[in-house]
C-alpha cells in the first residue's frame, strides 16, 4: 500500500465522522432542547437561550403523578392490540399475496391505497360505527381505527419478505409429510419472523404517533398520549415544562423500537427481504 | 420400495399443454431418468409424481394405490430439490429428523435413523451445524440423507447435481449409483444433463415438448436413436447430421456417396457419431466409407482423445479420435476420413424419425 491512498482513506474517514458528527447534533438537538425545558421552571422557560440553569424536577413529579402513566398504558393498549391484530391478520394475508398473489397482481401495491385516504374520511363512520357498537370512546374504538392504516402497512411490509422465501421450501415440507398449515407454520413463518417482528415494532410506533383518531374517539378516560400531549395546549397557554415531560415519555420509547428495527425497516421498504 | 405408473397423464397451465399423454411405467426399484431439453416437461412430470403439480387429465398410480389426487404428505415420496431447500433455521440433524418427526415416530428411532443416514453419508460430524454453514457438496448429502432416512415408497431428484461443480458432480453421481444398488429404492431422476443420463439410468427416457420421444437403456438410446432429436441431444460431441437424399441406397451429398444400405429413395438425414468418423486407413477396408477430403479447422485436446472439427466442400463434420492418431494432423491442412458402415443412422429428412434397414420403423423399447 501506498502513502497516496493512505493519506485519502484518512481523509475519506475525517470527512465521513465530520457529517456523522453533524447529523448527530442535529439529529439529538431538539431531544435535548426538550430535555432541558422539561428541567426549567415557568421562568426560566421563558429564556430558551439559557443553558446554564438550576435544573428542578417539579415538571416531572407534576406530570408523574397526574394522568400521564395512565395515558402511558393507554397508548400501550392500543399499539399492542393493534399491532397484534394486524400480525394475525397481516401475516396470512402477506403470504396469500407474496406467495400465491391473492388478489392478483394489484393487490401487492392496492392495500397501499387505503394510506392515502385522508383520515377524515374515516373518522366519521368509525365514529357512527362506536356509537352503534357502544365502544365509542373506548380504547378498543381507537385500536379499530388504528387498524385502517397500520393493519395495510404492516401486510405490505410482509409480503417481500415472503416473496423472498424459496418455494421449493415449502414443498420439501410438504413432500417430508407436513400438510400445507404446519408447512407454514413450521418451515416459512421462521423464515420471516424477523421481518415480523420488524412489521410489528413499525406498526407499533404508527399507532403510537397517532393524534387524529385519538383525539376523535377517545374519551376523558382513555386518552392516548399524544392527545395529552396536546392537553398541555390550554386556554391558558401552553404549559411547556410540563409538557415536555409528557413529549420524553412519549418519544423515548419510540426511539429505543425505532434503534432495533431501523435494518429490517429499510430492507422490508426495500421490498427485499432475506437473502438466502 | 413401489412400482410407479403414469397413466394417460396431461398437464395444461392456462390452455397450454406442458405435458402431453405420458404413459410410463418405473418397475420396482429402477433407476429411470428423465432427460430433455428445458421446457420439455419433466420437471412437471416429476412434481407431479410428488403431488405438487395436479394432474389435469390421467392417474399416477404408486405400488397398489391410485394417488392421483393424494396431498404430497400421504403418497410416501421423497424428493430432493435442485437447490437443496434445506431449512435454514434448523440444524443438520432437525432437517434430516424433520420428515420423520411428521411421522410420530418415536424419538429413538428417530436418532437412530439419523444416525445410520449420516454415517453412511458421511455428515456425523455436521449434524449440529446450520445450512449456511455447510458447502454445496455437504448440503447436497445432506438433502439425499434427509430422502433416505424416511424410506419412502420412491425417491424424486429433480436436477440435484446441477449447483455443482464439475468435480463434485461425476463424485456425487457414483455416490447416487452407489446408494441406489445398496438401498434398492424407485428412483426418478430428472436432468438435462445427458451425460449424467446416461451414466446414471437403467432406463432413459427422453423428452420433447411435453412427450417422450424415446425410452430405453442408455446403450440402445445412444446406438439406436429413433429419431433425429434423440440422435442430437444424447452423445458429447453432438451426432454428424447432413442432409441429402438416397438413391437406390446410397446416400449422396456434396459430391459424397456412401452406400447406406436402406432400400428407399427421397430425401433424408444421414447422422454418424463422431467416434465413427474415422482417419484414413483406421478402419478395415470393407467397414469404411468412401474417403472424404476435409481440412482440418480445429483440435481440441481432450486427453486420451481428442475432438477434430473438419470442413468437407459442403459440410463441417467433427471426429472424435484417440490422441495418439493426431500425429501428422495439423489445423488448416487437409485428411481424409471415412464414415464407419456399420454405424450410420438414417432419418427421414420430414419427419426425423429413424429409418432402419428393416422396414420396422416405430418400435419403442
Amino acid at each position: 500500500m501506498n502513502k497516496g491512498v493512505n493519506r485519502r482513506t484518512l481523509g475519506a474517514n475525517i470527512l465521513r465522522t465530520g457529517f456523522r458528527l453533524v447529523a448527530l447534533v442535529v439529529v439529538l438537538f431538539p431531544y435535548f432542547w426538550v430535555l432541558l425545558s422539561s428541567l426549567k421552571n415557568p421562568a426560566q422557560l421563558n429564556r430558551p437561550g439559557d443553558l446554564l440553569f438550576e435544573p428542578i424536577l417539579d415538571n416531572w413529579s407534576a406530570v408523574l403523578t397526574a394522568e400521564i402513566p395512565q395515558n402511558f398504558l393507554n397508548s400501550l393498549f392500543v399499539g399492542s392490540a393493534t399491532v397484534g391484530i394486524s400480525l394475525l391478520v397481516g401475516t396470512p394475508a402477506a403470504y396469500a399475496i407474496g406467495k400465491h398473489r391473492a388478489g392478483g397482481r394489484l393487490t401487492r401495491f392496492g392495500i397501499l391505497t387505503s394510506e392515502l385516504m385522508p383520515p377524515a374520511i374515516l373518522v366519521v363512520p368509525l365514529f357512527v360505527i362506536a356509537f352503534f357498537l357502544q365502544i365509542n370512546g373506548s380504547l378498543l374504538a381507537v385500536a379499530a381505527s388504528h387498524l385502517t392504516f397500520v393493519l395495510p402497512v404492516v401486510t405490505w411490509f410482509l409480503i417481500g419478505f415472503f416473496e423472498a422465501v424459496p418455494y421449493e421450501l415449502e414443498e420439501q415440507a410438504l413432500v417430508d409429510g407436513y400438510g400445507r398449515f404446519a408447512a407454514f407454520r413450521k418451515v416459512v413463518l421462521p423464515q420471516v419472523l424477523s421481518g415480523v417482528a420488524a412489521a410489528g415494532i413499525f406498526g407499533f410506533v404508527l399507532s403510537w404517533n397517532d393524534l387524529f383518531f385519538a383525539l376523535i374517539l377517545a374519551g376523558g378516560q382513555t386518552k392516548t398520549l399524544p392527545v395529552a400531549i396536546a392537553g398541555y395546549n390550554t386556554f391558558r397557554g401552553v404549559e411547556l415544562g410540563e409538557m415536555s415531560v409528557a413529549i420524553l415519555v412519549a418519544v423515548v420509547p419510540v426511539l429505543v423500537l425505532s434503534f432495533f428495527v431501523q435494518k429490517r425497516l429499510v430492507r422490508g421498504i426495500g421490498g427485499g427481504g432475506m437473502k438466502y | 420400495m413401489a412400482e410407479i405408473e403414469l397413466q394417460d397423464v396431461v398437464k395444461r397451465y392456462e390452455g397450454v399443454e406442458a405435458v402431453r399423454d405420458i404413459n410410463l411405467r418405473v418397475s420396482n426399484g429402477s433407476f429411470v431418468v428423465l432427460v430433455g431439453p428445458s421446457g420439455c416437461g419433466k420437471t412437471t412430470t416429476l412434481r407431479m409424481i410428488a403431488g405438487l403439480e395436479e394432474v389435469t387429465e390421467g392417474s399416477i398410480i404408486l405400488g397398489d394405490r391410485d394417488v392421483t389426487h393424494l396431498e404430497p404428505k400421504d403418497r410416501d415420496i421423497a424428493m430432493v430439490f435442485q437447490n437443496y431447500a434445506l431449512y435454514p433455521h434448523m440444524s443438520i440433524y432437525d432437517n434430516v429428523a424433520f420428515g420423520l418427526r411428521a411421522r410420530k415416530l418415536p424419538k429413538q428411532e428417530i436418532d437412530e435413523r439419523v444416525q445410520r443416514a449420516a454415517k453412511m453419508l458421511n455428515i456425523e460430524h455436521l449434524l449440529k451445524r446450520k445450512p449456511r454453514a455447510l458447502s454445496g457438496g455437504q448440503q447436497q448429502r445432506v438433502a439425499i440423507g434427509r430422502a433416505t432416512v424416511r424410506e419412502p415408497a420412491a425417491f424424486l431428484f429433480d436436477e440435484p447435481l446441477s449447483n455443482l461443480d464439475a468435480k463434485l458432480r461425476v463424485e456425487m453421481r457414483d455416490e447416487l449409483l452407489r446408494l441406489h444398488k445398496r438401498l434398492g429404492t424407485t428412483v426418478v431422476y430428472v436432468t438435462h444433463d445427458q451425460e449424467e443420463a446416461m451414466t446414471l439410468s437403467d432406463v432413459m427416457v427422453v423428452m420433447r415438448d411435453g412427450e417422450i420421444v424415446q425410452r430405453g437403456t442408455p446403450a440402445e438410446v445412444y446406438l439406436r436413436p429413433v429419431h433425429e432429436f434423440v440422435a442430437r441431444f444424447i452423445g458429447s460431441p453432438e451426432m454428424n447430421l447432413f442432409e441429402g437424399a438416397v438413391e437406390e441406397g446410397v446416400f449422396h451429398a456434396g459430391g459424397v456417396s456412401i452406400a447406406v444400405g436402406r432400400q428407399l429413395n427421397g430425401p433424408v438425414k444421414l447422422g454418424v457419431r463422431p467416434e465413427d468418423v474415422h482417419l484414413r486407413g483406421e478402419l478395415p477396408r470393407d467397414q469404411e466409407s468412401e474417403h472424404i477430403d476435409a481440412r482440418v479447422e480445429l483440435i481440441e485436446l481432450l486427453g486420451p482423445r481428442a475432438i477434430v472439427s473438419l470442413q468437407t466442400s459442403e459440410h463441417e463434420l467433427k471426429t472424435l479420435v484417440e490422441a495418439r492418431v493426431l500425429e501428422g494432423l495439423r489445423e488448416g491442412e487437409s485428411a481424409q476420413v471415412a464414415l464407419d458402415l456399420g454405424r450410420l443412422h438414417v432419418f427421414d429428412a420430414q419427419t426425423g424419425e429413424r429409418i432402419d434397414e428393416t422396414e420396422n420403423l416405430h418400435e419403442s423399447v
